[in-house]
């Protein structure tokens, strides 16, 4: 039973990782290369775009216009980024600027010979067997490629987490002192004073039985 | 505008379910305080007692108009404060 509890708690440990992974807001020095959009199968990989009814048109066959940003990293590897309204549910970004965005993203384009560096706040991962693409959030451009601003947005969230949890905490201790404890002990006293009572009706029965035993023996 | 109701519905059903338990909870502490302040003042009648009872009931009359029970109502305002802020963040900034 104990390793059964591990192995689902380190499991449980896991996702609660990489939903937090996932959803908080990273930030990664890049230089732009291209912005354009593509008409993108949406199938199977859907619940890592945003949901069909924030801002773009999905047709009967499951396609969807998607802006999309090309950008080269500093060690000179290609990551793209996606560019999509995220909509008033999930994730909780409010993002309904992605025309602004990738105006603003066509502008900061460069090239290797003259590249402009810029920190793009996203959220998300690239996988490329899913296509599935970080959604960018903000761009701004730095002073090179060794600038990296520091992340305060998910710093922020976690702590305001971390501090829910620690308030839940102490609520449920709370309770528990206050309200399960008691009675469970008047729960206790109850069941010793029927235990109490059983016994002592047990033995009643007992003599009684005995009694009748007697009689029956004819004594 | 379904999803902005939807939003709308979320946030306010979390938002009151917090506001219920934080007013329970620091009901709670308050009425440990004082029992506690009791057992302080009478260490020969300590414990749970109708007297204490009394005094923690009569000392809990005029709680919820306290600004550390108002307080709670903040627990209503400062997700919308969030979402506004990012919303500026996001989209303005």
């Amino acid at each position: 039973m104990r390793w059964f509890l591990t192995i689902l708690g380190v499991l449980f440990g896991i996702t609660v990782f990489l939903f937090l992974d996932y959803a908080l807001p990273s930030k990664q020095t890049v230089r732009i290369t291209n912005t354009y959009n593509r008409l993108t199968e949406i199938g199977a990989n859907s619940i890592f775009f945003a949901s069909p009814d924030t801002g773009t048109v999905q047709n009967s066959a499951g396609q969807r216009d998607v802006r999309f940003i090309d950008t080269v990293r500093p060690n000179g590897r290609p990551y793209v980024y996606r560019n999509e309204d995220t909509g008033w549910i999930w994730p909780p970004y409010f993002k309904y600027d992605s025309s602004n965005l990738h105006a603003q993203a066509t502008d900061l384009r460069s090239t290797s010979a003259n590249p402009e560096w810029v920190s793009v706040t996203s959220y998300g991962w690239r996988v490329s067997w899913l296509s599935i693409y970080p959604n960018a959030i903000a761009i701004r451009p730095v002073a090179g490629p060794d600038v990296q601003p520091f992340n305060w947005g998910a710093t922020i969230i976690l702590l305001i987490i971390g501090l829910l949890l620690f308030l839940i905490w102490r609520m449920w201790n709370q309770f528990r002192e206050r309200s399960i404890d008691p009675a469970l002990r008047s729960a206790d006293e109850a069941w010793d004073r029927v235990d109490a009572r059983a016994d002592a009706a047990r033995d009643q029965a007992r003599s009684r039985l005995g009694r009748w035993w007697q009689g029956l023996r004819g004594r | 505008m379904m999803a902005l109701l939807r939003l709308i519905g979320l946030v306010l059903v979390i938002e009151l379910l917090f506001y219920v338990l934080l007013s329970i909870y620091i009901r709670s502490t308050r009425r440990e305080a004082l029992e506690k302040e009791w057992d302080r003042r009478h260490p020969e009648a300590a414990g749970n007692s109708a007297p204490r009872r009394e005094f923690v009931r009569r000392s809990m009359i005029g709680f919820s108009k306290t600004l550390r029970a108002r307080l709670v109502g903040l627990v209503l305002v400062l997700p919308l404060v969030a979402i506004v802020v990012i919303v500026i963040l996001v989209n303005y900034d």
